[in-house]
């Protein structure tokens, strides 16, 4: 799993945003609990479709708790949307079952920041929560195994215009695809484990770019984007 | 009809335009041999002529010479030709004579002294080329103030002496003229022997791939004989009687005609009753003229070896007239190149029997000397036109090769991909059926593990008796078996290691919550049997098992994991420091064991669980 990559606290008076679109009321609730028991933390408002989420999303939040299956569409396209209009200050963290390579690789190609499993602690969440804001990059080692499956097949994982993957970043993916952590991943490689969250941080954008210039196509067909403006 | 006779036209008015392209190139260079150098105004027209039967002609009177038109022939067996000119600086007036062609045997004196060749050359034995031009610079020494006089000596062999066109002036005008009739007649004689020599070789190299192995044969030999003929010029000094070389020459030339009229007969696609008349017309003529040749002295042999040689020639050519207008007339559609080429030839032919035979001899300059250019060029022609032929039935026999390679490996190619997609069918029906077993083994195992253990939990909490801990705890481990589950479905294209990351990243929550620090020691094994979905779902329920005892009842506080692998196979051993518990008990901690132990035979692994009061390890032997 991923390790902490900031500890600093928020400012006291500058609280944390979230809203949480979840559409099972019981996990909603659970995730409200677990993340309004952070004092740093202030949530703004909960949505249980993806047209709720949408309003969210343009509301005056900074982190952004989605479901993937919501009863009129999937998170998916929110994600597209939201980085297709270029709101990338918008942390957008995805909330699964099973933390499942497909959904999480989806989401991550869709522009997704990170993955929190359902029904965690308040612990994990606000863990997974600090990580994000900090602009950490959470990867677990089915993820990065994926990634390597992909790369390795030259499957059109990565964008042509960020270049393949590094030698470094492979074999930082590669010992975090056996299930080292950060740390010791950067004991292993002698580098600093900064260094490592640098490396997967730039997998993550190498992961993404492709995905984003396709959904600022895709947006400007649907019109949700018009370039003339 | 009228289409076929259009196509003969056309085909006539082709040849008519071949022909007159090649008689106007030789008039053009004929023209430049004369007209370039500008030395027309320096030829001598009319000589003064005697006969005479002495080598030693100084003491030859002035009333035996007689004004004679060039070219002249004597009866003689020396001719004297006499030049004279007056001189009035010798020192400068640098000065020559062109003869433009003499026969063999010459010598030239001025006033008296021999000046050419070197004295000493001059015999009765003939020269290679027989009729050949000379240049010779009269020196300084030779020549005197006032009136001089130059003799130009030409011996009779077997043929009559003879002189052709004689021109006189200053050497630097005139050694261009014979710079340019040498090339003519002599050099490219040279080229075109080595030249037959190797479109020979090639012919030969050909015979195995060209189906018409006649036509083949009929080249090699035309070319053959030529060559041969022209090995005469190798015939230096030997002291064999002269009708020996003679014979020589007879023979390889009638060779060359017959086997060139051969060749035209196969060419054109002759009848091949012809093949038979020609070998028995080789073997006849040279049976003719050896016996002419071993009957001299008794008779001039030359003379009707000369007549046996024309006639042969004549027959050569009519024959491949007929053949090549029979060709015209019959096939034109058929008419290619070197058909064209052929006709060519017998131009040249036509040319050659007018010179050879000398049919014209008083005709001055033109006619003869067109005809000896026509010799030689002429025979240069024929192979060049030969070899073009044979290029060209080369290259079309190796791309008919080099299609039936193509077609071959084409259909090569073919039935590579007919295999490759079979082999990929039965390659994709292989991974279905694997992945339809492995789906089919993992449902029944989500069957009766994870729904009955819910199945079993519902039950208890509808009875009301099931304590609340209980029941989160029986959800707790059926969640977790089911994030299993998913992993072990996620993890079927990696390996061991990436199983085994995927195991930790579920695990190490559970562990940081009980206060577990995770030793992590996963070396590179490559260990492709454990990839599969249930091959990997049982590995990591036995190690979820293990540890959920080392945090439950061992209260242990540091967790190792060990990946390695030996010459043994691969080892994958988890240590604990916690407090141990009893291996063989048969409830709680035991039960568990049993599951594990028979989880790792389901998979052929080999368990062994030693526990200590300080800590348990278990090491699990994974087979190769």
């Amino acid at each position: 799993m991923s390790e902490p990559l900031s500890a600093a606290p928020s400012p006291g008076s500058d609280r944390i945003r979230v809203a949480i679109v979840e559409d099972d009321p019981v996990l909603r609730n659970h995730l409200i609990e677990t993340v309004g028991q952070v004092e740093s933390f202030f949530i703004v408002g909960t949505a249980a479709t993806l047209e709720g989420g949408v309003r969210l999303a343009n509301a005056n939040c900074q982190v952004l708790l989605l479901d993937l299956a919501l009863p009129d569409g999937t998170g998916l396209d929110l994600i597209r949307q939201t980085r297709a209009r270029g709101l990338t200050d918008l942390k957008i963290i995805v909330i699964s079952v099973f933390g499942d390579v497909k959904n999480v690789v989806q989401a991550i190609e869709a522009g997704a920041d990170g993955y929190l499993l359902k029904g965690g602690d308040s612990k994990e969440t606000e863990r997974a929560i600090r990580d994000v804001v900090a602009g950490g990059a959470p990867i677990s080692p089915a993820v990065a195994s994926h990634i390597l499956a992909r790369v390795r097949t030259n499957a059109p994982a990565l964008s042509p215009q960020c270049g393949p993957l590094t030698e470094k970043e492979t074999e930082v993916l590669t010992d975090l695809a056996r299930g080292f952590s950060y740390k010791e991943v950067a004991v292993r490689l002698g580098i600093s484990h900064h260094t490592v969250a640098d490396h997967v941080k730039a997998i993550y954008r190498k992961l993404s770019v492709n995905s984003r210039s396709q959904a600022v196509f895709e947006a400007m067909q649907s019109g949700l984007i018009d370039l003339r403006e | 009809m009228t289409a076929t006779a259009a196509t003969s036209a056309s085909h006539w008015i082709k040849i008519a335009a071949v022909i007159a392209a090649v008689m106007a190139s030789y008039v053009l260079l004929n023209w430049m041999d004369i007209a370039s150098p500008g030395i027309a105004d320096l030829r001598v027209h009319r000589l003064e002529f005697a006969p005479s039967n002495q080598l030693d002609i100084t003491n030859l009177p002035a009333s035996a010479f007689v004004e004679k038109p060039a070219p002249f022939y004597t009866a003689g067996k020396f001719g004297v030709a006499r030049l004279e000119f007056n001189v009035t600086n010798p020192a400068t007036a640098n000065l020559a004579l062109y003869i433009r062609r003499v026969r063999d045997n010459y010598a030239v004196y001025v006033n008296g002294k021999l000046a050419a060749p070197t004295p000493g050359q001059l015999s009765d034995r003939p020269t290679l080329h027989g009729v050949e031009p000379r240049l010779v610079k009269l020196l300084p020494a030779l020549l005197t103030s006032g009136k001089n006089t130059v003799d130009i000596q030409c011996a009779r062999n077997l043929s009559p002496p003879l002189i052709k066109e004689v021109y006189f002036g200053p050497a630097a005008r005139l050694e261009p003229a014979f710079r340019h009739s040498e090339f003519i007649l002599v050099q490219t004689a040279e080229f075109a022997t080595v030249a037959a020599a190797m479109v020979l070789l090639f012919a030969l190299a050909l015979s195995s791939v060209i189906k018409n192995s006649t036509l083949v044969l009929t080249i090699a030999l035309t070319l053959g004989f030529f060559f041969a003929r022209e090995l005469h010029a190798l015939w230096l000094n030997v002291a064999w009687p002269q009708q020996f070389r003679d014979a020589y020459l007879m023979l390889t030339a009638c060779g060359v005609w017959i086997s060139c009229a051969a060749f035209v007969n196969e060419w054109t696609g002759g009848p091949p009753v012809h093949r038979r008349r020609f070998i028995v017309a080789l073997p006849a003529v040279w049976a003719l003229l050896v016996i002419t040749y071993a009957s001299f002295p008794v008779v001039p042999a030359n003379g009707y070896a000369a007549i046996i040689e024309s006639i042969v020639e004549i027959s050569a050519f009519l024959f491949m007239t007929k053949r090549l207008v029979d060709f015209y007339a019959g096939a034109p559609a058929h008419a290619s190149g070197e058909i064209f080429a052929a006709t060519v030839c017998l131009i040249m032919a036509i040319s050659s029997i007018l010179t050879q035979t000398e049919v014209f001899p008083e005709l001055s300059g033109f006619v003869t000397v067109q005809g000896e250019a026509f010799v030689q060029f002429g025979a240069l022609s024929i192979i060049t036109f030969i070899a073009l032929g044979l290029a060209r039935h080369g290259i079309g026999v190796y791309q008919l090769a080099a299609l039936n390679n193509e077609a071959l490996s084409q259909r090569v190619s073919e039935k590579e991909r007919e295999l490759a997609a079979h082999f990929a069918l039965r390659q994709t029906q292989a991974a279905e059926r694997t992945l339809i077993a492995e789906r089919g083994r993992i449902m029944s195992d989500v069957h009766d593990g994870i729904g009955s253990q819910l199945l079993g939990l519902l039950i208890q909490a509808k009875s009301g008796k099931a304590k609340t801990e209980n029941l989160v705890e029986g959800l707790q481990a059926a969640l977790d078996d089911l994030y299993l589950v998913v992993d072990s479905l996620d993890t079927f294209e990696g390996s061991l290691e990436t199983a085994l990351g995927t195991f930790r990243a579920r695990i190490e929550p559970k562990c940081t919550a009980a206060g577990v620090t995770l030793n992590w020691n996963i070396g590179n094994v490559n260990h492709a049997r454990f990839s599969s979905p249930t091959t990997v779902l049982q590995l990591c329920r036995i190690l979820h098992e293990a540890v959920s005892n080392a945090i439950r009842h061992g209260k242990a506080t540091q967790l190792t994991f060990h990946l390695t692998s030996g010459p043994g196979g691969t080892t994958l051993s988890l240590q604990d420091n916690g407090t141990g518990f009893d291996t063989a008990a048969a409830t709680g901690v035991g039960r568990g064991l049993t599951s594990m132990r028979k989880r790792a035979a389901s998979i052929a692994a080999h368990l062994t669980i030693s526990s200590t009061p300080s800590g348990t390890t278990i090491n699990l032997k994974l087979p190769a």
